[in-house]
């Protein structure tokens, strides 16, 4: 499995590949982007497994990136406000994780 | 229950529940669209129930005491002119209290009169028609408030005939009477017209302090749920990487916090407890976003003495840095810079895509310092940057 980690703050993104490191060591979780503009390319360009989307990036709202390129890929969204939830439904997500994130809950969403 | 309502001397109560309803449509309606408030759609309701029949016993109770000072002092009017009065004390109790009984009736009967009227019109509505309506009532209780009396005192305790009573009665007979009420009502009317009168400047200012508080609150909302569950997000992997650090950034956070709790009622604070509290607030950004923010600040030692709105600094950084790009490839640049008369915000303008701004933040500013100053907020947007300048207070007045 190959995971894409869509954070702006490095931080935040620290502790969710620490997470899923812990949770499923084999998992290749080193891919990460900070912005629409990032992610987009990288997409285009690579094949991942499972995303975890940041609702708010450095650029804009991550929503932007459904609109610009078909994702079939799945995505768990992360967000530390969770205004965005039935937005979130609309596009291909698998769960919505409120931050600061629950290691159980990430287990959860995992599975 | 509704003791208090029919109380004439709280009956103003429902004239400002009427007022509500109407005179200040226009002002509720602009707190409804700030905040979501339905106050309008409340007072309608209410007013349609406070709309009840005044009794007549429960208003005349109310106003015992003013309707017996009255009979008291108008009744001598009865007997001052009438020499026989003054021979015979029979005389003189009998014309005593018809003449009382006449100013007690028709005080009531005005007070009634009144209370009807105010209950059809409030004043400041339609003051003419208002008028007309209590002219009304008062000519036409009065006649029939005579008549009673009148006929009471021919037939009860004279003792004659009701066609004998009739017959002396005179159209000229009602003039006095007349002109007692048109004096009570004169004064009652006036009264009321005054009451509501200051009742509608007291709900004025009422409502001119209300709005302001609404403002300062939703202005203290803006340091807004995301940046506290952010900061704790990052607090989670810091706990993890750097034990002081985290401690550190708790203490920094709970400055945060704290200082805008004690800013809650102060209109202005010194430039340097604002700065601290920026410092802190800095802090933690620093630490979310590292070298994608980077700051600059110059505030001489002239300026030190000023004073500005409380947390209208750390909102310009907050409003910077959800508008903008702040990334490893983009950093955002912020200078705060204090000069002459004005304290200046500036960054780099690198804009995000989807912004949900709904320029709250900004206008509340604005609003803010217009209580406070005459010079104004000024807003400088170019191709390259973004710029606000906020004037500094050099006095508190």
């Amino acid at each position: 499995m190959r995971t894409l980690i869509v954070e702006d703050e490095k931080l935040a993104a620290n502790r969710l590949s620490m997470l899923v490191k812990e949770l499923r060591p084999s998992w290749d979780v080193g891919q990460r982007t900070d912005s629409i503009e990032d992610t987009v390319a990288v997409l285009g360009e690579e094949q991942f497994d499972l995303i975890f989307l940041d609702v708010q990036l450095s650029d804009g709202i991550s929503f932007e990136i459904f609109n610009r390129c078909e994702v079939k890929v799945p995505v768990i969204f992360t967000t530390a406000y969770d205004e965005y939830a039935v937005k979130a439904f609309k596009v291909n997500s698998v769960d919505y994780l409120l931050k600061p994130l629950d290691k159980n809950e990430l287990s959860d969403a995992l599975d | 229950m509704h003791n208090k309502i029919l109380n004439f001397f709280d009956f103003t109560e429902q004239k400002v529940r009427r007022r509500y309803s109407t005179v200040h449509l226009k002002d509720t309606t602009f707190r409804d669209q700030k905040h979501g408030w339905e106050p309008i759609k409340f007072y309608i309701a209410n007013d349609n129930q406070m709309i009840k029949l005044v009794k007549l016993k429960a208003l005349l109770k109310s106003n015992f005491v003013m309707i017996l000072l009255f009979g008291l002092i108008g009744g001598l009017q009865g007997i001052a002119f009438c020499k026989p009065c003054w021979e015979s004390t029979k005389t003189f109790l009998l014309n005593y209290a018809s003449s009382g009984s006449f100013w007690m009736v028709l005080t009531g009967g005005s007070i009634l009169s009144v209370a009807l009227a105010d209950k059809s019109m409030a004043w400041l509505d339609n003051p003419l028609k208002r008028f007309l309506i209590g002219l009304t009532y008062m000519v036409v209780i009065t006649i029939v408030g005579f008549l009673i009396v009148f006929l009471f005192f021919r037939v009860v305790v004279y003792g004659r005939t009701l066609e004998n009573a009739m017959s002396v009665l005179d159209i000229g007979d009602f003039a006095g009477p007349l002109f007692i009420t048109f004096g009570v009502n004169a004064f009652m009317h006036g009264r009321s017209f005054l009451l509501a009168w200051r009742q509608d400047a007291i709900n004025y200012e009422k409502l001119k302090t209300e709005q302001i508080a609404t403002q300062y609150d939703s202005l203290k909302n803006q340091v807004n749920p995301h940046f506290l569950f952010n900061s704790l997000n990052a607090l989670t992997s810091l706990v993890h990487d750097d034990q002081d650090k985290a401690v550190e950034f708790i203490r920094k956070l709970s400055q945060v916090y704290r200082y805008v709790l004690d800013t809650k009622d102060k209109e202005v604070v010194a430039i340097n407890e604002e700065m601290d509290f920026l410092m802190s607030y800095l802090y933690l950004q620093k630490i979310r976003f590292d070298e994608n923010l980077q700051y600059h600040i110059h505030i001489p030692e002239s300026a030190e003495h000023s004073f500005i709105v409380p947390i209208s600094l750390q909102m310009l950084l907050e409003n910077a840095i959800k508008h903008n790009i702040v990334s490893q490839s983009r950093p955002l640049h912020v200078e705060i810079i204090a000069e002459e008369d004005y304290l200046t915000v500036r960054n780099n303008l690198q804009e995000k895509m989807h912004k949900d701004s709904t320029g709250i933040g900004l206008s509340n500013i604005k609003d803010r310092y217009s209580y406070m100053t005459r010079k104004e907020v000024i807003i400088n947007k170019t191709e390259t940057h973004f710029e606000v300048k906020l004037p500094l207070i050099k006095s508190i007045d």
